[in-house]
């Protein structure tokens, strides 16, 4: 090789290496999905084990939980988490006198985990950009979130979830059926629920989707051109079934198959823009 | 014409040849393997095995359809202008694309026996939602053998008369047309990983067209599509570059130079709009899942867009820096040389800004030795509405560069000059102060109209600008008197390092975009349809990354020079000319 071919080299070496140095100085953030426990090995775990697989499982330096929230300096895009232990006391008294129910400062914990936008921290966008940590893509265990309360209890509070606590029945059924949904494929009929949506219900009257590039409906519901990348299959179906408010009908369960609300539902998963 | 179906036909037999091996090795192999949803590699694991595959064949897919087009737009100037420099440009790198092409099918012919082999789960479940999209694929693959194959022997054939030249530039575009369609089935699949839709929840097909047609597939074809237009520039200047420092005549050096002015040239045209496309892409990527998105910018990958700025930076600097050193051997090129320390302040301070970071994750130590998440000073710089600023007047400017290089030897006379001149600087100032104005708008309003009206705004004031300014001075110096011919060939050899830069930071881009693309996926081969269960699974730290890309860089740079020297060596057209 001749001096230029060496210097080529050198300069082509120097250029990568430059860049390889340079990796090297940013921080090295990783992130490993959970490891899977048997049943046994996590309800045989300590607090002080469970709240070490909380703290893992929140995350450091912009993974996961940390993406958004911190838990020392300035607040991130969610509420700084510091201290959390003590101001869910606070926030489940405030809860209970808003709901009638008893919230214990667990509940309210879990609650902000798979309801973020049942209790929306002051100054913070409501409903919460927050997803519902049980669903898809973060996709947290029954395991994993009594974790997470476990170490969000130990910032500033004491430690009360073991791994042996039950939660909530309802919020349980919901886990499992979020899962199961994740396991079980839904099966329907696009176009009978395409068929559903703008004539037999005539959704389209209240909500508008997008059809070929046109954006059509009505404005009185919520638009729906790109409700499939937003809302699971559950929650549509936990939607159509039980509308939250006054305006949308209620009778679209009593009028719609379990079959015919599967096609409903996956004609809506797939309006997506 | 003989050739020309001999060489047709040894394309197909190759490709037909590469089918055959595949379906030979899986079928002698499968029957031993027990089965299994993920099987590990040796030695490095399966996932930088294909990690390491994937990211060549596409890097090297990127050559084979980005000097295509490079090809043919050379063609096309040397057909119009008449000299003939360009067709013999246009030739030499069509050969070297040919060679270029088996490797492209080697490593594509691996990626694929390491898929059905290391992940056969992934890969049925993708089987079964894409498959008719692979005989599409097939299909495809043999249109572009058959026109790669036809474009090159045909060369000498079709170049007698005006006919049968546009005829052979209609076989160049056939190529890229077949190029590219493969190139947009490719990426139904990728984007369906990162994006899917047309399927439930637990990834049952409901319409092939959706899940092909996902929000992320248009913005990463057209990305794609102009970056590898930027490619294939670049290539081709650090290949004249290489040349060039070893030329032993000045006649030599001059062609050389003229070739690298040419692939620099391709390769800043094809990076201009490339942020706009890259700003499009994000934006669906935040549609599809803020999740996805807040960690892409804010979150587990935010520094690799740190590491990213840096590199693009580099790329601007380095493309102004060698037109800068270009205007030095044009006679009349001594009258801008004081605009440049000008040039170098602007583009240093938004390179500057765009590098800043904005609440990057950092420990509580950190934030306590910044002063806050925010630095104090700066961190006002860290935010989009300064970032896209800066990168439209680092745009901007850099168009403003090439302004200066194509006019160096022109003189227009008289007022016609005059206003030409003014109009010019005076659009210059307007649209860089209607940028600041939009950016500095930016913080007081919400997110959406600043993402949906004002960046828009800002690009298409860009492009306005570069577009009337052009026209302007294209219509003032139809009259302009020449201050001389330039000089091919009296570069510093410092230029030719330049060029050299640039390709070798292009390709440390696209890999490492290309890691960011499947990284973003986290623990999913579909994202929130498909986990990977693998133990291959996790984000590694960027540190390790970058040696995994280096390493990537090192291979392709080796396999490239390859190439060129066989290309060099081996006269493939002597028995068809």
């Amino acid at each position: 090789m001749n001096n230029v071919g060496v210097r080529i080299l050198a300069f082509f070496f120097l250029i990568v290496g430059s860049f390889v140095a340079i990796s090297q100085r940013v921080p090295q953030v990783s992130s490993y999905p959970q490891k899977a426990l048997s049943p046994e090995e996590f309800s045989a775990m300590s607090a002080e084990q469970l709240t070490a697989k909380g703290k893992q499982v929140f995350g450091t330096s912009g993974n996961r939980c940390s993406q958004c929230h911190t838990i020392s300096g300035a607040p991130g895009r969610g509420p700084n988490l510091g201290g959390i232990g003590a101001s869910a006391i606070s926030r489940a008294l405030e809860r209970s006198a808003a709901t009638g129910k008893k919230i214990t400062a667990q509940d309210y914990l879990l609650e902000s985990m798979m309801k973020p936008s049942a209790y929306v921290v002051k100054g913070y966008a409501s409903p919460s950009i927050m997803p519902e940590a049980y669903k898809s893509p973060m996709d947290l265990s029954e395991e994993d979130m009594k974790s997470l309360v476990a170490y969000m209890e130990s910032l500033g509070g004491k430690v009360t979830m073991t791994a042996v606590t039950m939660i909530a029945a309802d919020w349980r059924a919901e886990i499992v059926s979020a899962k199961k949904a994740n396991m079980t494929p839904l099966r329907g009929d696009i176009a009978n629920g395409k068929k559903i949506f703008y004539e037999r219900m005539r959704c389209i009257a209240c909500h508008m989707t997008t059809v070929d590039g046109k954006t059509i409906g009505g404005m009185l519901g919520p638009d729906l051109s790109r409700v499939g990348e937003i809302r699971g299959a559950d929650s549509l179906k936990a939607l159509i079934s039980n509308p939250p408010g006054d305006i949308m009908p209620k009778h679209f369960k009593e009028n719609l198959t379990v079959q015919e609300l599967d096609d409903l539902t996956i004609f809506l998963l797939n309006l997506r823009g | 014409m003989e050739h020309i179906f001999k060489g047709v036909g040894k394309g197909i037999v190759k490709v037909a040849l590469f089918f055959v091996a595949i379906f030979i090795i899986y079928n002698a192999v499968s029957p031993l393997l027990a089965p299994a949803p993920y099987r590990e590699f040796p030695l490095i694991g399966s996932r930088i095995l294909i990690w390491i595959l994937a990211q060549l064949h596409l890097l090297f897919a990127a050559f084979v359809l980005g000097v295509p087009m490079f090809a043919v737009i050379v063609e096309i100037v040397g057909i119009v202008g008449g000299d003939k420099r360009y067709d013999r440009l246009a030739h030499e790198f069509t050969k070297l694309s040919t060679l270029a092409f088996t490797v492209t099918a080697v490593f594509g012919s691996l990626l694929l026996l390491g898929l059905l082999f290391l992940y056969p789960k992934f890969f049925s479940f993708m089987t079964v939602i894409f498959k008719p999209t692979y005989y599409l694929y097939f299909c495809l693959l043999l249109g572009e053998v058959v026109y790669c194959y036809l474009y090159y022997y045909s060369w000498e054939t079709l170049n007698s008369t005006k006919f049968d030249k546009w005829l052979h530039v209609f076989c160049g575009i056939m190529l890229n047309v077949f190029g590219t369609g493969i190139m947009f089935v490719a990426d139904s699949w990728a984007t369906f990983m990162m994006s899917p839709r047309g399927t439930t929840a637990s990834g049952e097909l409901l319409s092939l067209w959706a899940a092909v047609h996902n929000l992320t597939w248009m913005p990463i074809n057209i990305h794609r599509l102009i970056a590898n237009v930027a490619f294939g520039g670049f290539i081709v200047g650090a290949y004249a570059a290489v040349k060039f420092l070893n030329a032993k005549t000045d006649t030599e050096r001059a062609h050389y130079d003229w070739m690298g002015y040419v692939g620099n040239f391709i390769g800043i045209c094809g990076m201009i709009p490339l942020p706009f496309a890259g700003y499009w892409l994000a934006k669906e990527i935040y549609v599809f899942n803020q999740t996805m998105g807040i960690a892409m910018m804010g979150g587990i990958f935010s520094w690799l867009f740190i590491l990213q700025a840096i590199l693009i930076g580099v790329l601007f600097l380095g493309g102004n820096y060698y037109l800068w050193l270009a205007m030095q051997r044009i006679p009349g090129g001594e009258r801008y040389q004081n605009a440049i320390k000008y040039l170098v302040f602007v583009l240093v301070v938004c390179f500057g800004i765009w590098l800043t970071p904005h609440n990057p994750p950092m420990s509580a130590i950190e934030q306590a030795r910044m002063g806050g998440a925010f630095h104090p000073l700066v961190g006002v710089f860290g935010v989009m509405s300064a970032k896209m600023t800066a990168v439209n007047i680092i745009i901007l400017f850099t168009f403003i560069s090439f302004m200066l290089y194509r006019s160096a030897n022109k003189q227009i006379e008289g007022s016609r000059g005059r206003q030409a001149k003014w109009l010019s600087y005076f659009l210059y100032t307007l649209s860089t102060a209607a940028i600041i104005y939009i950016g500095v708008k930016g913080y007081y309003v919400p997110s959406e109209v600043r993402v949906e009206i004002l960046s828009p705004v800002q690009v298409g004031m860009v492009i306005a600008t570069m577009f009337l300014v052009l026209i302007i001075n294209l219509v003032a110096e139809r009259k302009a008197r020449s201050l001389g011919e330039i000089r091919w060939g009296h570069m510093p050899p410092r230029s030719q390092y330049a060029l050299l830069l640039l390709a070798i930071t292009i390709t440390l881009i696209m890999t490492l975009m290309g890691y960011l693309r499947s990284g973003l996926r986290q623990d999913y081969h579909v994202y929130g349809i498909l986990r990977d269960t693998s133990p291959g699974a996790f984000t590694p730290p960027l540190g390790f990354v970058a040696w995994v890309l280096a390493t990537i860089v090192i291979i392709f740079w080796s396999l490239i020079v390859l190439v060129f020297w066989l290309g060099a060596r081996k006269p493939r057209d002597s028995a068809a000319a």
